[in-house]
């Protein structure tokens, strides 16, 4: 897969966000994109999803206009279904894109196993700690077997070894032939992606090593 | 492990429809709170129109036995009717009794010679003008003894009365009544029947409800074959502020289905709204348009109608001695016209979820 964008302008009143950017992103892999708070991380993963509209330029897919069909998103603040349980979630992942029921609940049991969370399976969300629920979230991406996983800040507040499952999740749908997209502060991160960038003036450069 | 061929990224309908009922199981507090809600709001809808038509009904029913549909139609010059033609009212549309006396003697009791009372002689359908209660029984044939003349004469159901007249002696059957009628005058009196022959001073017609204005009109053209009448009223010249009809149509209750089916509307919009985030997640999965509506539908018709059903059944229930006649007619009306406001409360839900911009909800924004 190879998601470019072009020329993309995206602002908020006045603020250019992202001015002019150009990208592109080449799965399968990871490709970390970062820069400080409010340089336009998450408005390019929006831009990429097609819910963040644009005021010039785009986004191909394999050289088509269009957006990131198929994604999963994975949020900062874990978007989950509070009062279900963790296996509900994440079969809620696979079985959103028609997997029948059988298929799904496999997909669920194997991403909670690779995301160390196996046991919590039937635990109310509410209840997990929020690396639990970050793992949950991202959990819930693999099983769904995405082409495309934005994710934005997954590593965020969580202890070590809970983002070092996360980044192994992320490596590991990357491996399954996933482009997986992260917007980042966290250098440990950049470090697992098999590219890197710097976000920065509403423009995309390489990253420093 | 799935496959990697590309699949569909659109939501299932038989997975948004199990998604409302897992989430119902799954906030089992939030779920009691709305059923309550709905019962509470489906009781309301049964009990406004019970009591309010009740009261309009009793109100109505009260005037009814003061006499509001009863009419005296008497002749211009004062002499008497034809009996016979008053008696024949009884028979026309609209018509609850008619009647009128022929004849009105004093008599003394021989029981107790301190006792007189009025021996009235009248048309079959007179007593039931006069006593209201009698016209449930449709019984023409018993002599009545007004309440003040039987606590006198000591008759508590029926008996006897032996009576002198011009010192001739006499005796009859009667059967006491338990309520006032409504001319004092009757309270110390016997009202026998007999046959309609003759003239009546007055001829009495009681009308029923609905039917007050029709028969008053056809009144005033009964006995103008032989003189001309004119047609006055038992209550005389007063005026209702409003008539039964109008007190009906203005009831305040009639608004409670609306506030009912807007109650619900507000209730569920801000319940939904109160989960933008996850209504955001369903939307990145694709739960959008006629899957959201499937959804809402779903949650909203075990979540809500089904306990709003419920009160309306169990109301009906409590409320039953008191669901009779016109009550009963306008809360079914009042329930009906709930159920068919009611899709207005999913489709407003339906409105407010889909303005929830997937990507920003799950954000917290």
């Amino acid at each position: 897969m190879l998601i470019e964008v072009f020329d993309c302008t995206v602002a908020f009143g006045a603020r250019k966000v992202l001015d002019g950017l150009n990208a592109a992103f080449k799965g399968p892999g990871v490709a970390a994109v970062m820069g400080p708070s409010g340089s336009g991380k998450t408005t390019l993963l929006g831009v990429i999803a097609g819910a963040v509209p644009t005021s010039s330029g785009g986004v191909r897919v394999d050289g088509s206009p269009g957006h990131g069909v198929g994604w999963e998103w994975i949020v900062q603040s874990a978007a989950l279904l509070n009062r279900r349980t963790a296996f509900d979630n994440v079969v809620l992942g696979p079985a959103a894109r028609g997997l029948p029921r059988p298929v799904a609940t496999e997909a669920a049991q194997a991403s909670l196993v690779t995301l160390g969370i196996d046991r919590l399976a039937g635990q109310r969300v509410y209840k997990l700690s929020g690396g639990e629920r970050q793992r949950v979230a991202v959990a819930r991406a693999l099983a769904a077997g995405a082409d495309l996983i934005l994710a934005d800040e997954p590593t965020a507040s969580l202890d070590p070894e809970s983002r070092e499952l996360v980044c192994r999740g992320l490596v590991w749908a990357a491996a399954r032939g996933a482009l997986v997209v992260v917007a980042t502060h966290d250098p440990y991160v950049a470090q697992t992606a098999s590219a890197a960038y710097r976000l920065e003036g509403g423009r995309l450069s390489d990253a420093v090593a | 492990m799935p496959s990697r061929e590309p699949r569909p990224a659109r939501y299932p309908y038989r997975l948004a429809a199990n998604e409302a009922l897992a989430n119902l199981r799954a906030s089992p507090v939030k779920t009691a709170v709305s059923a309550v809600v709905g019962i509470l709001l489906g009781a309301l809808a049964v009990v406004a129109p019970t009591v309010d038509v009740g009261r309009i009904r009793a109100y109505n029913d009260e005037l009814v036995r003061a006499g509001w549909n009863l009419f005296a139609v008497h002749r211009n010059d004062g002499q008497s009717l034809d009996a016979a033609r008053c008696d024949s009212l009884r028979a026309m549309p609209g018509v609850v009794a008619a009647g009128g006396v022929v004849a009105s003697r004093r008599v003394v009791s021989t029981i107790d010679a301190e006792v007189s009372f009025d021996l009235i002689e009248a048309t079959p359908g007179y007593a039931a003008t006069m006593w209201p209660t009698l016209q449930e029984r449709a019984d023409d044939g018993s002599v009545r003894a007004g309440t003040r003349v039987a606590r006198r004469l000591g008759i508590s159901d029926s008996g006897w009365v032996p009576y002198l007249v011009a010192g001739v002696g006499d005796s009859v059957e009667v059967v006491a009544t338990a309520a006032e009628a409504r001319s004092a005058e009757l309270s110390n009196a016997l009202v026998v029947p007999v046959a309609p022959v003759g003239g009546v001073k007055q001829c009495w017609v009681e009308a029923e409800p609905g039917a007050r204005e029709q028969v008053e009109e056809q009144l005033v053209g009964w006995f103008n074959e032989t003189a001309p009448t004119f047609v006055a009223s038992f209550m005389g010249g007063e005026q209702l502020a409003s008539s039964p009809a109008d007190q009906l149509a203005n009831r305040l209750s009639r608004w409670a289905p609306l506030a009912v089916v807007l109650a619900v509307t507000v209730f569920q919009v801000a319940l939904w709204l109160a989960r933008r985030a996850e209504v955001g997640l369903y939307g990145l999965m694709g739960l959008r348009g006629t899957r959201l509506a499937t959804m809402v539908s779903v949650d909203f018709l075990f979540g809500t109608a089904a306990p709003l059903g419920a009160g309306m059944f169990a109301a009906a229930c409590v409320m039953a001695p008191r669901l009779t006649g016109v009550v009963l007619e306008a809360t079914a009306w009042d329930c009906l016209r709930v159920w068919a406001l009611l899709p207005l409360a999913p489709l407003c839900v339906h409105a407010a979820a889909s303005m929830i911009k997937p990507f920003d909800a799950i954000r917290g924004r």
